[in-house]
């Protein structure tokens, strides 16, 4: 039972300490329409018209010589943070993507995916893609030193960013809600207000963080083929 | 029976087209309608097998999806519903951790 700033993030519940804060991984399979049907009702059309744009737009990143087919793994993977990062911000659910341990999870196999794939198959042309277009040659040793370091911090810089702004926006709620009880009335109303603006924008955030990381594995996976 | 079979008791050429909302065995007394002294017989006569629960668990999900989510004009409120559900369930399982907050000096 920990009483500290962090307990937001505490997955353990007080059934016998067993870890099922977690389910709330799973709170979006409740809320994505299943096609009954063939006349579409109004979440469907509205889910697909979302699926569609992303569809249309990770297919232009992904180019021509993407695979089709390639588009509806990045997909997914929008509308899974997508749902835990808006339904974290309700009070009392949990927020599974403000840990380390699903967003690795996220990140992780896919870019190793991504580099076994393209070191394995494509061995030259990622060899090629450690030197930017247009470079001069005598930048160039510096140039692939930079990017392979750029590369072997992926997975980190994409688990870590969904996760610290998760935690960040909760950190801060949780931390001005703190210094309520000892505040005066007019001042606890200025408070809400700006909770209520920080709320707001801790939604863009969610549903903008989900975004990134989509697009961001779109980009790294294009860039293999 | 494996996972995703109809159930054993549902005929095509009997029910028509599966309905996932319809209990598909021996027809009871609905539950609306059994008297207080009776639901022990009631609840005895129930099949309580773990493939009889996810059934009542499937049937009750799709009554809720044809009534909330499945029409043309169907609005927010199956959202909400869901959420307030969440938050319900997720306030309840983490209780015994939060009833103490407000008496904590240090947060």
């Amino acid at each position: 039972m920990m009483t500290n700033l962090f307990s937001v993030f505490d997955p353990s519940s007080s059934i016998f300490n067993l870890s099922l804060n977690w389910m709330s991984t799973f709170l979006g399979l409740l809320l994505i329409p299943s096609a009954y049907w063939l006349m579409p009702s109004r979440w469907h059309i509205f889910w697909n018209s979302i699926l569609m744009t992303l569809h249309k737009e990770f297919k232009t990143l992904l180019g021509p010589s993407g695979h089709s087919g390639s588009t509806f793994i990045f997909v997914s993977l929008f509308s899974l943070i997508l749902f835990n990062n808006f339904m974290g911000l309700f009070p009392y659910i949990f927020t599974s993507t403000s840990h380390l341990t699903l967003t690795l999870t996220l990140a992780l196999p896919l870019w190793l995916c991504f580099m076994l794939y393209g070191w394995i198959n494509h061995t030259q042309h990622m060899f090629t893609h450690l030197v930017p277009q247009g470079t001069p040659a005598v930048l160039m040793p510096f140039m692939v030193c930079i990017e392979t370091i750029s590369n072997i911090i992926r997975p980190g810089t994409l688990a870590v960013r969904l996760a610290a702004n998760m935690i960040a926006g909760h950190l801060l709620l949780t931390l001005l809600g703190n210094t309520g009880p000892s505040l005066s009335f007019m001042i606890v109303s200025i408070l809400l207000i700006g909770q209520i603006a920080l709320l707001v924008l801790e939604s863009a955030v969610a549903i903008i963080q989900s975004y990134v990381f989509a697009v961001l594995s779109t980009l790294y996976s294009s860039e293999v083929n | 029976m494996a996972f995703g079979d109809y159930p054993a008791e549902y005929n095509p050429k009997v029910h028509g087209p599966y309905d996932p909302a319809r209990y598909y065995g021996k027809a009871d007394v609905p539950l609306g309608q059994v008297k207080v002294g009776e639901i022990g017989a009631w609840l005895s006569r129930r099949n309580k097998s773990p493939q009889a629960i996810a059934g009542a668990f499937s049937r009750a999900w799709w009554r809720w999806q044809h009534k909330y989510v499945q029409p043309k004009r169907s609005g927010v409120a199956p959202f909400f519903q869901v959420t307030v559900a969440a938050m319900t369930f997720f306030y309840a399982i983490n209780y015994g951790k939060m009833r103490h907050h407000r008496n904590y000096k240090y947060h």
